[in-house]
């Protein structure tokens, strides 16, 4: 190779040393960082966001496009980690993989006159589950309707670099400090979860004398730890089956009971015939009692194209989901599962009242014989009793909270 | 090859025919975000897909499809240059630009996502600022791979595994009615 090759090869390795060189002091300078921490930094680092915050997306009509605030934080979450570790990886329960620092994120948006806002409260553990750190980080951005969904973007990346620059800060993290011993796939969720606030709460009841419990599906929804809570006793239940086509689970308390609600042998249901709905509406607003409705079973069948759905008149309220409707002869006939979008039809001048869906227990009853859950069934005479069907639905509820 | 062996291939291929031609799949909610109907045709053109309905308010599963429109690198320098050529001639010289398109269909169970299927396509388009568009803002190459995409989707939602099972579960529940 010629001489003159030589130099411009030395060149160019020199101006992008140069120029590396200069990015990293400048990032180093704009993060306060100490002279002491690597950047990027050889902690294996594993970090942790709520899946509700992660789906999170809604169509602006006004703005015509999709926004996306959980793929917002999914990309800064890879693109300023990657910035700052050299092995920075998302919270997978069923990946290979080893990491050393786990940083778990609680992400809170919100928008107010034109300026779009970005609350991150945040906590460091090592592989033992001990915390090390916790903090919160926030930062604001302008937004408008065509800026919309960059701007989400745009302050994630913000926040993002405040909070990984506070874990390099504080815990001045290194490979030998802090070796990549832990397992993604042992990681324990009990201590991952916010406890702060449930991401949301339902109903469930007693099914059989095991202390299997049955639920809607859509209350477990990407739980990760779920607590159950009646009469002032807390307990940890875990799922064992569900379906999602249903919009049914079951979950385990390991505690026996005598409070199982019994399916009607059967599950023949009569238009009109009365029942009664226990469920846990509405939590933080209402006291946390159980919440006992009454109405009837309205019509055999759901919304347009809904299947195995029967409609029923007692009010719900959010929160209400895998609440029992019961019998006055204290049958299970159903599992609260829904409700008609009422605002949808308020736009429309339509005030619907009381308009509610429950699954019916006959396709309760096949997923369980499907799934082996144990269920009593039981052939009532006589025309029923309200004190009776309030007692048995009352006696089987648990209000369920689901932490992520 | 033998004559056993052959016959055994070919009873194999006319099963696995078979399979393919039955399926037909539960009815669906359908939703798009863009040219709702010309994919909703496309769509329900393949028999798995024949009870696919944009009213099925109350079903469990729903087709859905959404889009994202990004321009490219190169497309963003290209479109802002563009936009100086087209404003500064009133219109007179057509508008260019460079997107991504991306198309993604969902199968979703009661909200939550069983099966997705995502379709990417760059394109760069010259249009009339003043003409009226009736492509959505895809341009005529662009809707027509849409609706491609929207073919192909449903080719391969009916032989997916994932869809599959979701058939087989749906039918254990709900059988249809003998004729």
């Amino acid at each position: 190779m010629s001489l003159g090759r030589w130099l411009l090869c030395l060149a160019f390795v020199w101006g992008v040393v140069g120029t590396a060189s200069a990015a990293e002091t400048q990032f180093r300078k704009s993060l306060k960082l100490p002279p002491d921490v690597a950047v990027p930094n050889d902690t294996a680092l594993a970090v942790y966001i709520p899946a509700r915050h992660l789906e999170l997306r809604f169509y602006s009509k006004i703005a015509g496009v999709w926004v996306e605030p959980g793929a917002a934080l999914d990309s800064a979450r890879s693109e300023i980690g990657q910035q700052l570790f050299t092995r920075v990886m998302p919270v997978d329960f069923k990946a290979d993989g080893s990491y050393s620092l786990l940083l778990a994120l609680s992400p809170k948006w919100s928008i107010d006159k034109g300026v779009l806002r970005l609350e991150m409260r945040y906590r460091v553990l090592d592989g033992g589950g001990k915390e090390l750190l916790s903090g919160q980080e926030a930062d604001s951005g302008g937004v408008n309707a065509a800026s919309l969904a960059g701007a989400f973007h745009a302050v994630a990346l913000k926040v993002a670099k405040l909070v990984f620059a506070d874990v390099l800060r504080e815990l001045k993290p290194s490979a030998e400090k802090f070796p990549a011993s832990s397992q993604l796939a042992a990681i324990d969720s009990a201590v991952l979860v916010d406890r702060s606030e449930p991401a949301s709460t339902g109903t469930a009841f007693y099914i059989n004398k095991q202390g299997q419990l049955m639920t809607a599906a859509h209350v477990l929804e990407d739980c990760l730890v779920v607590e159950a809570r009646q009469d002032a006793q807390t307990f940890a239940v875990k799922r064992v089956a569900s379906s999602n086509l249903l919009d049914l689970a079951i979950v385990e308390s390991g505690l026996p009971t005598d409070r199982a609600l019994a399916l009607r042998k059967g599950q023949q249901l009569t238009l009109g015939e009365s029942v009664t709905n226990v469920g846990y509406p509405l939590q933080g607003i209402l006291s946390s009692s159980p919440n006992l409705t009454r109405g009837n079973v309205s019509a055999q069948g759901g919304l347009k194209g809904s299947e195995g759905i029967f409609q029923f008149s007692a009010p719900i309220q959010p929160g209400s989901s895998g609440g029992p409707v019961v019998s006055d002869k204290g049958e299970l006939l159903g599992v609260t599962v829904g409700t008609l979008n009422a605002s949808v039809l308020i736009e429309r001048g339509l005030l619907p009242q009381n308009v509610n869906f429950a699954l019916d227990a006959r396709y309760a009853a096949m997923f369980m014989r499907q799934a082996n859950i144990e269920f009593n069934e039981i052939e009532t005479s006589g025309p029923g009793d309200m004190q009776v069907a309030n007692a048995a639905a009352l006696g089987a509820v648990v209000q369920l909270s689901c932490y992520q | 090859m033998n004559t056993a062996l052959r016959v055994i291939l070919l009873a194999g291929l006319m099963h696995s025919t078979a399979v393919v031609a039955e399926v037909e799949l539960p009815a669906m909610n359908y939703y798009s975000s863009i040219a709702s109907t010309e994919l909703f045709t496309a769509i329900k053109t393949h028999p798995a897909f024949a009870r696919l309905d944009k009213e099925l308010y109350g079903s469990a599963l729903q087709v859905r499809v959404t889009h994202s429109l990004q321009p490219t690198a190169g497309g963003k320098a290209t479109g802002f240059v563009s936009a100086i050529l087209t404003g500064s001639t009133l219109g007179l010289i057509p508008a260019v630009s460079n997107n991504n398109l991306s198309l993604v269909y969902e199968i979703k169970v009661h909200g939550k996502t069983a099966a997705t299927f995502t379709y990417q396509r760059t394109f760069t388009r010259a249009f009339n600022i003043w003409a009226k568009d009736e492509t959505y803002g895809l341009g005529k190459d662009g809707l027509e791979w849409a609706k491609s995409t929207a073919t192909q989707f449903a080719a391969d939602a009916a032989n997916d595994p994932r869809v599959l099972e979701l058939k087989r579960e749906h039918d254990f529940y709900f059988p249809a009615a003998a004729p």
